[in-house]
């Protein structure tokens, strides 16, 4: 039921980002042939314009859609359809969760890439190739370490989504102004959890908690740190969707 | 009983100090046809939408077919609300292919062929078309399901009769005849002759659920003119 659900929250989402992502790609092109030809002129500063104007609309379409596929499709009246499929809740907020996830990386990639496609001539990347040989060099560990830079992405992402979706759902709980209560609780949360990242820090300071690291070379302890990190995300996604889906199984209320 | 499709105990539902549904006992039974009358405000909306596993009960509890309302019953409830709640970016076929992908029951055959009926093409999106279109497509949608339960909100209200027609016999010559069909409505003189049972909500409990020909019987006038004479000052 979780891959018939993700058909469905792909194509909403992917019927707004193809475009976006293709008008992106395409202005970059454009900047990199007027940018190259060493004469910007007006229509070259205003294809830039565009070009600045265009990778924050990616951004901010990307920041509303999260938050509006959520809110409309689970908690205003599409709700009404999605809660009555033969469905647990659980399915329904993973996949709003995956797809958003998915689309929050592509529009990061898809500006990353952007950004490539215009700087390509004056940075000279180089091709392919040279990467995998590069990565054939770095061994295990430099492996292990692009895996976990990968995986620190991926869970980075999800747990901004996750942090939308689980305000939206302590909104919910209110009887009126729930994007209000919303927005209060995700600003709380992000409070709340600064907070206990400022006291686990102090307090690993105090004990001078330095775990004998310092014989490690940099590589495997760059690692230990990455993989840290992707704990800490999976804790707060863990966190997040549990909220999340006790709330929408426990006091759904569509009204 | 073997064949008791809703059960409630004890069930009610308040919105912050509004008692919605208060302390509903009932039972309803297959292969009925029932009307849930009372006007605006009685509860209706609320105690469907508590059937669908769209409320959550306040307190008590409701079962259908013996189990409370989950995956399981949700498979075997085709519920229309008293809104528009399908996405605006859909098109028909992707309607007809998200209730044929979730829902077992739905014959894709039967909606095409309805919708064929009405006019209404498979490329057309959600978006473009009238309230009035809206609404007809929902009800196929819905009544293309062999389901054990309907629950119809308000299906024919603020629409014109030639409308209302085609509705109630959209519903009639759909409905799985081994379920039952729970129309919500205050509009009873419309729905009254297709009736088997009716159930009368006021103020957010059941002061009435009996079959439509008891009533005639013991009241000696149509169901129609007995809502009337009980709600006269709330309608």
């Amino acid at each position: 039921m979780l891959g018939k659900l993700l058909k469905y929250d792909f194509r909403s989402m992917f019927r707004v980002f193809l475009p976006l992502w293709g008008a992106l790609l395409a202005i970059s092109f454009i900047n990199r042939l007027t940018l190259n030809s060493n004469s910007m002129g007006i229509p070259g500063l205003v294809l830039f314009i565009a070009y600045i104007g265009i990778i924050f609309a990616v951004m901010a379409v990307t920041l509303v859609l999260v938050v509006q596929r959520f809110y409309n499709g689970l908690l205003k009246s599409e709700g009404y359809l999605m809660f009555t499929l033969p469905v647990k809740p659980w399915q329904l907020i993973a996949s709003k969760g995956i797809a958003a996830m998915v689309v929050t990386v592509l529009s990061v990639f898809m500006a990353g890439l952007s950004v490539l496609i215009i700087a390509q001539q004056s940075v000279n990347i180089p091709p392919l190739d040279e990467w995998f040989k590069g990565l054939r060099g770095i061994g295990a560990d430099g492996v292990l370490m692009l895996a976990l830079v990968v995986l620190l992405i991926l869970t980075s992402a999800l747990v901004s989504v996750t942090h939308i979706h689980a305000s939206l759902a302590l909104g919910h709980l209110a009887n009126s102004h729930r994007i209000a209560w919303a927005v209060g609780a995700y600003v709380g949360i992000n409070m709340l959890l600064t907070t206990i990242v400022g006291i686990a820090a102090r307090t690993l300071g105090r004990y001078n908690f330095r775990l004998e690291l310092d014989h490690l070379e940099a590589i495997p302890l760059t690692n230990i740190v990455l993989f840290a990190l992707n704990v800490l995300n999976i804790i707060q996604i863990a966190i997040f969707f549990v909220t999340t889906e006790r709330i929408l199984t426990k006091r759904l209320n569509l009204e | 009983m073997a064949n008791e499709l809703i059960v409630c105990r004890g069930l009610s539902k308040r919105y912050g100090g509004v008692r919605a549904l208060d302390q509903v006992e009932l039972t309803v039974g297959e292969g009925k046809i029932v009307g849930l009358l009372g006007p605006n405000g009685s509860g209706k909306t609320t105690l469907i939408k508590l059937l669908c596993g769209l409320l959550q009960p306040s307190e008590g509890a409701l079962q259908i077919a013996g189990m409370s309302p989950g995956p399981a019953t949700k498979a075997r409830v085709s519920y229309l609300p008293d809104q528009m709640y399908f996405p605006d970016w859909m098109k028909v076929k992707d309607l007809l292919e998200l209730f044929a992908d979730f829902y077992a029951d739905f014959s894709r055959e039967r909606a095409g062929q309805m919708l064929d009926s009405l006019g209404i093409q498979e490329s057309q999106r959600v978006k473009t078309m009238s309230k009035g279109t809206k609404e007809k497509m929902q009800l196929v949608l819905v009544m293309s399901r062999d389901a054990r339960l309907y629950l119809l909100d308000e299906p024919i209200a603020g629409v014109d009769p030639a409308a209302r027609e085609f509705i109630l016999n959209t519903i009639l010559r759909n409905y799985n005849e081994k379920g039952t069909v729970l129309i919500s409505t205050h509009l009873i003189g419309d729905v009254e002759q297709v009736l088997d049972e009716a159930i009368f909500l006021k103020a957010g409990r059941v002061i009435r659920h009996e079959a439509v020909d008891t009533i005639r019987e013991q009241e000696g006038m149509s169901v129609d003119a007995l809502f009337r004479e009980i709600f006269r000052a709330s309608v």
